[in-house]
């Protein structure tokens, strides 16, 4: 047992989530069914959290909060007969697994401060270390995996996170169907991107930084949560031909305006991609309901990318416009 | 009944058709009648449906099915290209359809003009099986209203010409009994000279059998249910030389029995298996609920069907279906949740312990086979001829299910049980029915129980059609509120009804429907009622709609409002027929109380 305290809730699987309602569902039930399990067994003390249908595309009102519950309800009700049948055994491995592993990881983030100076026994100096550290570098320096240059990470997973993996997945299934033409020209334009999130939800990036990866396309770590002027920074000392923003809480429009300021600022323009989910509350809204703002964003200079897919079209223009400029640019020096 | 000892019990008749002349009539059909192709068998280049199956079976993926029937089938056949084209367009691959017949086609064809029509699909013309056959590519199933029924020959002969290799539903002939069909016997060597016929063809081609829809929900063990597929079994293919699938699952909410069921006709060799249904005990008027039963029994399904495959197509139940014939999307959107939840299978696979179900599905053969041996073996006794069809199949039928699990259950001997036998693996709804029955009793307030119980009523209690629980859940509770009960029977004829509850001097007729008859079936009664000069009060409860007659949307619309008018006191559920009985009752509880004072 690692602890006795009562947990305070099991996040829903809003990963799982997408636009369509009935394949939402699908996933609710399933992660209600295998948590209600895991409490009938193994009691924490967590209640199960279930996320509403609609909240891929919009802040649930009440009557979809109350629907997911009645569904929730009744699946931990029918359920019941899953304690009479059950099999944990490859569970029960996994959990050991990790909390070995874990304890391993604690340990060595804590030698490894330790030894770098800080004092471990301040809290806040702690604190503030791990998240200046970031969970990137963290995972790259005290990881408990096997050391295994090329993959994410460097480190060859404990356990593969299943939403990471997923989105691997993904990923790599758009560049699979990608026109083999349009991903060579993409490939030799030997392009640098800027990726970054305007907020904390960093799966968007992580999806958009393994498309690109597999087009051969330099990575320029924007940051997550980063500020407008951090990140126009970065993108001009860095030398990005592009920069790729995920958002999710809706403050993309403020935000894009800012960057653009501060990027012009620095005498250059490159194109900005911007995708997620791309709405905002209007000012003077009474319902507190966000509105989708893609035509504004694109007015104000954005390539909307709705999905993954959308990037490629833009990548295969950029990459033809800097092949022309590169084609240019030799003409000239011949000349 | 209570003992067989002889054949005169069960078939009294001097002379019955042999079957073996029977069958030599249906296999001599297939000279004539041979198989058609469909859009289904073209797309996929198989010969048959269950060259697809195992096809599926060996790349590892579960089919899917869905039942639809509109009354017109034109309109049927777009909405099965509209669904299925729906589907492929997200990615997904819609396999079969079942195809709900009305029970107007359980009819010989020159009947069905005369005879009461329901809201389901009549193919009243050879282009409307041809558009149904040409419509998607999806094997087409019919089921309800086929085989097993009056018209099992004519109906059967049309579907194998447009395409059908596997047709229901066998179990029909047991209780599915058509309104003015008396005969038995008659429907017993249509359907076994269907069976001939299907025999006779030169491809694979199944007899299905809804182990549900039969006598399955009216055992108390659940291996009666799996021994009476082994006694069709030897009846389809040992007596017939056919072949036999077997349908399951609605009638099973408990994902234990469900996917032993499942694992247990895997055990007997089955690997063709047309669908296994939906769980539709389970749903309600809330819709939600329903969202987490339709996910509830898909997941298990695709669980035990991923690890041990039958063949069997999983078919997700529109969650609407309770209150309605479900739209074309509200199919799809079930077809969503349940392609979703295949994806998703393997997160919950690992965590189920198969050996638990198999231990239940090992119950289940074992008792099954004991059940078969015992019942053929009992009626070798009783003087039937277990090598004849025909007998076999009005014996069964006429015996009941009670009797059959009295006579032959494979449960020891047990007095306090209701068929004096401990069941082997007991069946979750007759208890369920109970205990839904008792928590009504419990909530009537004990001044309203005095005043029902308190007057000697005697109540005839019938279905207007094959749907039974209603009718269970009513007699348990009038049992419970000491009126007696007088069985007026299951899919009850208008005037055999009349003459029950006139011979019992009944005080009311207690009515369940279901299957969209309500006004005509009243219709029928108030005429039957009048000209045998009876009286009393009629109660009518259930689904109480009907497709109107000028309807040109197929759908059924609600009636009450004509039941009242033809003077039917109409009951949204058990409580408030209650309610109406103790207000009737109402002055008696007033005098008492006086005389009390």
């Amino acid at each position: 047992m690692v602890t006795d305290t009562p947990g305070t809730l099991i996040a829903g699987a809003t990963t799982m989530y997408g636009p369509d309602h009935a394949l939402n569902a699908a996933a609710l039930s399933n992660y209600v069914r295998l948590d209600a399990l895991a409490q009938r067994l193994r009691p924490t003390g967590q209640a199960i959290q279930t996320i509403p249908l609609t909240e891929a595309e919009r802040i649930p009102d009440i009557e979809e909060i109350v629907e997911v519950h009645l569904i929730a309800n009744r699946t931990i009700e029918l359920e019941a007969p899953f304690e009479t049948m059950h099999d944990t055994t490859e569970a029960d491995a996994m959990a050991e697994r990790i909390v070995e592993a874990g304890r391993r990881f604690a340990r060595a983030v804590l030698d490894g401060l330790a030894e770098g100076g800080i004092d471990t026994d301040d809290p806040m100096e702690l604190m503030l270390a791990i998240r200046r550290t970031g969970s990137k570098r963290l995972e790259e320096l005290f990881g408990p995996g096997e050391e295994m240059p090329g993959r994410l990470r460097g480190r060859k997973p404990v356990e593969t996170s299943t939403s990471i993996e997923e989105m691997e997945e993904t990923g790599e299934g758009h560049v699979a169907n990608l026109d083999p033409a349009l991903r060579e020209t993409i490939r030799v334009a030997d392009l640098r991107g800027c990726v970054a999130t305007t907020d904390v939800h960093e799966y968007g990036k992580i999806l958009v930084e393994t498309v690109l990866g597999r087009l051969d396309v330099a990575i320029v770590d924007g940051g997550v949560s980063i500020d407008p002027n951090d990140l126009a920074e970065t993108v001009v000392r860095e030398g990005a031909d592009f920069i790729a923003l995920s958002s999710y809480n809706g403050v993309t429009l403020e935000f894009l305006r800012d960057l653009e300021d501060q990027v012009h600022a620095q005498g250059i323009d490159l194109p900005i991609f911007i995708g997620g989910k791309l709405n905002r509350i209007p000012d003077g809204s009474n319902t507190s309901l966000p509105v989708d703002i893609g035509g504004e964003l694109a007015e104000a200079g954005a390539v909307v990318c709705r999905n993954i897919d959308e990037i490629f079209g833009a990548l295969g223009y950029i990459a033809a416009a800097k092949a022309a400029k590169a084609a240019k640019a030799t003409e000239a020096d011949e000349l | 009944m209570s003992e067989l000892r002889d054949r005169a019990q069960l078939i009294p008749e001097l002379e019955l058709r042999p079957g073996a002349e029977v069958v030599a009539e249906g296999r001599a059909m297939a000279r004539k009648i041979t198989p058609g192709r469909c859009a289904f068998l073209d797309h996929y280049g198989v010969e048959t449906e269950a060259e697809y199956k195992r096809r599926c079976v060996a790349e590892g993926r579960i089919m899917l099915h869905a039942a639809i029937g509109y009354r017109d089938p034109f309109r049927t056949a777009r909405a099965c290209a509209d669904i299925w084209e729906t589907l492929d367009k997200k990615g997904y691959r819609l396999d079969r359809f079942g195809l709900v017949f009305d029970r107007n086609m359980g009819y010989p064809p020159e009947m069905r003009a005369d005879m009461p029509v329901g809201t389901g699909l009549i193919n009243h013309c050879d282009e409307a099986w041809a558009a149904i056959a040409a419509a998607a590519p999806t094997a087409p199933y019919y089921g309800d209203f086929m085989i097993g029924q009056p018209a099992s020959f004519e109906n059967a002969a049309m579907a194998i010409q447009t395409g059908a290799t596997m047709m229901g539903n066998l179990s029909h002939f047991y209780n599915y009994k058509l309104l003015y069909m008396e005969d038995d016997a008659g429907r017993a060597a249509s359907t076994v000279k269907a069976i001939a016929l299907l025999a006779a063809q030169p491809k694979e081609m199944y007899v299905g059998s809804n182990a549900d829809d039969g006598f399955g929900p009216l055992f108390t063990d659940l291996a009666c249910t799996f021994g009476l597929v082994l006694f069709e079994k030897y009846l389809v293919e040992t007596l017939i030389g056919a072949r036999h699938a077997t349908v399951f699952g609605n009638m099973f909410a408990d994902p234990r029995t469900r996917m032993a069921f499942q694992r247990a006709l895997a055990l007997v060799g089955e690997e063709t298996g047309p669908m296994v249904y939906g769980a539709t005990t389970l749903y309600g008027p809330d819709l939600d609920a329903n969202y987490a039963s339709l996910a509830h029994y898909v997941t298990f399904d695709i669980a035990t069907l991923r690890d041990r495959p039958t063949g069997h197509a999983l078919t997700p139940i529109p969650v609407t279906e309770y209150a309605r014939i479900p739209d074309p999307d509200e199919i799809v959107e079930a077809h969503i949740v349940a392609n979703r939840l295949i994806e998703l299978a393997p997160s919950v696979e690992t965590l189920i312990d198969f050996a638990v179900i198999d231990r239940i599905a090992m119950d289940l053969v074992a008792g099954g086979e004991r059940f078969r041996d015992n019942l053929l073996k009992g009626f070798a006794e009783a003087g039937i001829d277990i090598s004849d069809p025909i007998e076999l199949l009005l014996a069964v039928k006429r015996a009941g299910a009670r009797n059959l699990e009295r006579w032959y259950g494979p449960g020891k001997e047990d007095p306090a049980t209701a068929r004096g036998r401990r069941p082997v693996v007991l069946v979750e709804n007759i208890a369920e029915l109970e205990a839904k029955g008792d928590a009504i009793l419990g909530a009537i307030p004990a001044g309203k129980v005095k005043a029902i119980g308190g007057r000697g009523y005697i109540a005839c209690v019938a279905t207007t059609d094959v749907h039974e629980y209603g009718k269970l859940l009513l007699e348990h509770v009038m049992r419970g509120l000491d009126v007696d009960t007088v069985d007026g029977g299951v899919s009850a004829d208008p005037a055999r009804l009349v003459d029950k509850a006139a011979e019992s001097g009944a005080d009311f007729i207690a009515l369940s429907t279901y299957n969209g008859i309500a006004l005509s079936y009243l219709t029928k009664l108030r005429e039957a009622m009048e000209a045998a000069g009876l009286n009393i009060p009629i109660y009518i409860g259930g689904r109480l709609n009907q497709v109107p007659k000028s309807s040109n949307t197929s759908l059924p619309v609600d009636v009450s409002a004509g039941l009242v008018e033809s003077g039917a006191i109409v009951c949204s559920d058990v409580e408030a027929m209650l309610d109406r009985l103790a207000g009737d009752a109402e002055p008696t509880v007033a005098a008492s109380t006086d005389k009390g004072a």
